[in-house]
């Protein structure tokens, strides 16, 4: 009789909308009387109210992994102190149970979990509910990969270790101080306004309603002085780089203390083993990178999986230096080892709505072809799209030589080689002639209006997936023309496939073997607002 | 403070923890099916947890927890009910109370379901775990999750049913071949 129901859409719908609290008042109602007299609607009812519950139990495990590894009783002392520090501490019962806590863990645990390993265990529960205070918000980006997560409730962070293996988490402090962390980072959160940065780069906004920020290295005290900054460590040296107002560096290794202020656009390096010996070094750069990728990322929210400004130094492209939302850098995907293209100056003029005075493209040409794997394959699931931007620029051509650009996203390769061309890969971009095209599947379907040289185009695609096939589109936008903000009411050019969808892994940038062109502002998003969200146009 | 209200020993606090963390889940399956809504059931297991607590002289130890458990949690139920029952649908006495007595019989399916539910994550992609644990984490809701993830309400609900169908298959399945098997 319960298998009947199973699939009886109509009672699951019923279901889905009382989980959802969507459900009207009649309908409620109706759904309670079938509930009374059918035992089988129960048991179904129950069954599916185990697979709630039980998200709930696998999420909030998941939140603490990082204490996974640990014995069980560690997992469990976390999970009850999670649960508990929920409760206001005014309440006098639940203050109650923060010291029948503090009794367990001191009967219980010979070392406290990590986070709290800061605290022995004879400390008051007054003490160790002070300790573990919410601190501050956090706010991750959807491809970041936790080592050791934040102690979080609510989005609220607590002290305590955070590792971050890949992408970009901003911890906004309560005492009015924003720290983003660009993974792979490692920083100990002492206070609502003290952190210790372990490894890694962080870059800090001290706002203007702060009372100031104590950034601890290993050798010294970064103090500020109402400012934006950014702070490197790596195994033998720190280096600091100042974007606005200035810092004091406090060295605290050697007899006597050594202070250095560094101020807006000047960045030095300290090695570990003289800390009190500042070496001047080019202001920017990567750190600067990442506050253009933090803006950009704010600005798009969490629907911009992957991104690609091409803000490396200019020259040649560099390995994994440059965007987010990637589990490396970029690859030769057709000539083995070698260079990969050029980086170079971008012309100070706006596209789109764009400022690129001061910044990066990439160019490519003579064949170059390149690939770079995303951080989290993209699986699209019926009703589901993703979309990819990127301006394009083509610079002067010969009559009839191969002057294409292909951009693709690549399923994974059935074969180790490289050369070959996987199948399944939607891929759009521009003829040799110019023209748009889309290919999904193999199925090629252009457009019979070519682009000029020299102009830069914004190209947005997307990729949708229905029950019955799936779709590539591209919208070409030409210079001047206003990018739609909700979707484009025509596409460019249309083409469809009813082959089965993949799982995008990879995108491939490859060009013609005549080819001359620039690529900018490269995005993967799952959202068409994602990939045109411009600071500037919103503004 | 009644006299059986009294300050538990360091030793029986310990055990009692432990035993409260071990019905963690099932005591919290157990009052969600009489409530539904998270934020409610949060409310009443926290509640239960301290109504346990401060009346932890009673359980007999050679009785079942999660039995004498049931029993604070449906009083706090009906506790709820009564001061919260104009606030949002709830169902009325007589349907809880049948719930509660069948949900009571059924700890042991509870547990299993949830560690099949745990075998079954493994053959959802990142991305679909990472869509759930956003959605089951936190106190957001699935509209300020949507908007948070730059998608569509309705879409996130439909890739959600999808998603929790397509595991509640994989769970039965589990579930059967162990009873086979």
């Amino acid at each position: 009789m319960m298998s009947g129901l199973i699939r009886d859409p109509q009672f699951v719908t019923q279901l889905d909308a009382l989980i959802n609290g969507t459900m009207t008042e009649a309908e409620h109602q109706s759904l309670q009387q079938r509930l009374k007299s059918d035992a089988a609607a129960r048991a179904l009812f129950r069954e599916r109210m185990d697979l709630e519950t039980s998200l709930r139990t696998w999420a909030t495990e998941q939140a603490s992994q990082p204490l996974v590894a640990a014995p069980a009783t560690r997992r469990q002392q976390t999970a009850i102190w999670k649960y508990l520090s929920r409760w206001p501490i005014g309440v006098s019962a639940a203050a109650a149970c923060l010291v029948l806590l503090s009794v367990w863990w001191s009967l219980r645990s010979p070392s406290p979990p990590e986070q709290l390993a800061s605290q022995p265990p004879t400390k008051s529960a007054v003490e160790l509910s002070r300790s573990t205070q919410a601190v501050g918000q956090v706010i991750e980006s959807s491809d970041c990969r936790w080592t050791t997560r934040p102690m979080v409730s609510s989005q609220r962070f607590t002290t305590g270790t955070v590792r971050l293996a890949s992408g970009a988490a901003e911890f906004r402090f309560d005492s009015g101080t924003n720290v983003i962390l660009e993974g792979p980072c490692e920083m100990q959160i002492e206070s609502a306004d003290t952190a210790r940065l372990l490894a890694g780069n962080v870059f800090v906004d001290v706002t203007d309603v702060s009372n100031g920020f104590t950034l601890l290295t290993p050798e010294a005290r970064i103090l500020d002085d109402g400012t934006q900054y950014a702070v490197s460590l790596d195994a033998d040296s720190t280096e600091v780089h100042v974007f606005d107002g200035s810092v004091i560096w406090i060295a605290e290794r050697g007899d006597s203390e050594f202070e250095d202020r560094i101020g807006s656009g000047e960045a030095k390096r300290f090695t570990r083993a003289a800390p009190n010996r500042p070496h001047r070094i080019p202001f920017g750069q990567r750190q600067f990178v990442r506050r253009i990728e933090s803006d950009i990322r704010n600005v798009a929210g969490a629907g911009l999986l992957a991104y690609d400004g091409f803000e490396n130094l200019a020259g040649q492209l560099r390995r994994g230096r440059s965007g987010f939302g990637w589990s490396s850098g970029w690859e030769s995907a057709g000539r083995g080892r070698g260079p990969l293209a050029a980086v170079i100056d971008a012309p100070d003029d706006v596209v789109f709505d764009f400022e690129r005075r001061g910044r990066r493209l990439l160019a490519l040409k003579a064949g170059d072809d390149l690939r770079r794997s995303l951080a989290q394959p993209l699986e699209l699931q019926s009703g589901e799209s993703c979309f990819v931007s990127v301006l394009v620029s083509r610079q002067a051509a010969e009559a009839g030589s191969e002057m294409s650009l292909q951009i693709s996203l690549e399923p994974e390769a059935e074969t180790d080689s490289r050369r070959v061309r996987r199948p399944h890969t939607s891929s759009f971009g521009l003829t040799a002639d110019g023209f748009p095209f889309v290919n999904s599947g193999d199925r090629i379907a252009s457009t019979a209006t070519p682009i000029a040289d020299g102009e830069t185009y914004l190209c947005v695609f997307q990729y949708a997936v229905d029950d019955l096939q799936s779709t590539a589109s591209l919208r070409v936008y030409h210079p001047g023309e206003v990018v739609d903000q909700n979707g484009p009411t025509t596409w460019t050019v249309t083409g469809s496939s009813s082959s089965h969808p993949p799982r995008f892994v990879s995108l491939r940038l490859a060009t013609g073997r005549a080819a001359h062109w620039h690529v900018d502002e490269l995005r993967i998003a799952s959202s068409w607002y994602a990939v045109v969200s411009n600071e500037h146009a919103n503004n | 403070m009644t006299s059986r209200d009294v300050q538990p020993e360091a030793d029986d606090t310990a055990a009692f923890m432990t035993l409260l963390m071990q019905h963690r889940h099932r005591l919290y399956a157990f009052i969600a099916k009489q409530l539904v809504n998270p934020a409610d059931v949060e409310d009443v297991f926290q509640k239960t947890s301290i109504v346990l607590w401060k009346k932890m002289a009673e359980f007999d130890p050679s009785g079942s927890f999660f039995h004498w458990a049931c029993g604070v949690a449906f009083n706090e139920v009906r506790n709820f009910l009564t001061v919260q029952r104009r606030s949002r649908l709830h169902f009325d006495l007589d349907l809880i109370e049948l719930l509660a007595e069948e949900s009571k019989q059924e700890d042991k399916t509870t547990e299993a379901r949830l560690t099949a539910l745990q075998h079954c994550l493994q053959q959802c992609s990142e991305h679909q775990q990472a869509i759930l644990r956003r959605c089951y984490l936190g106190p957001e809701s699935i509209t300020d999750v949507a908007a948070a993830l730059g998608r569509e309400r309705t879409a996130l609900y439909k890739q959600l049913a999808r998603l929790k169908e397509k595991l509640l298959d994989c769970i039965r399945l589990r579930l059967a071949r162990e009873v086979v098997g």
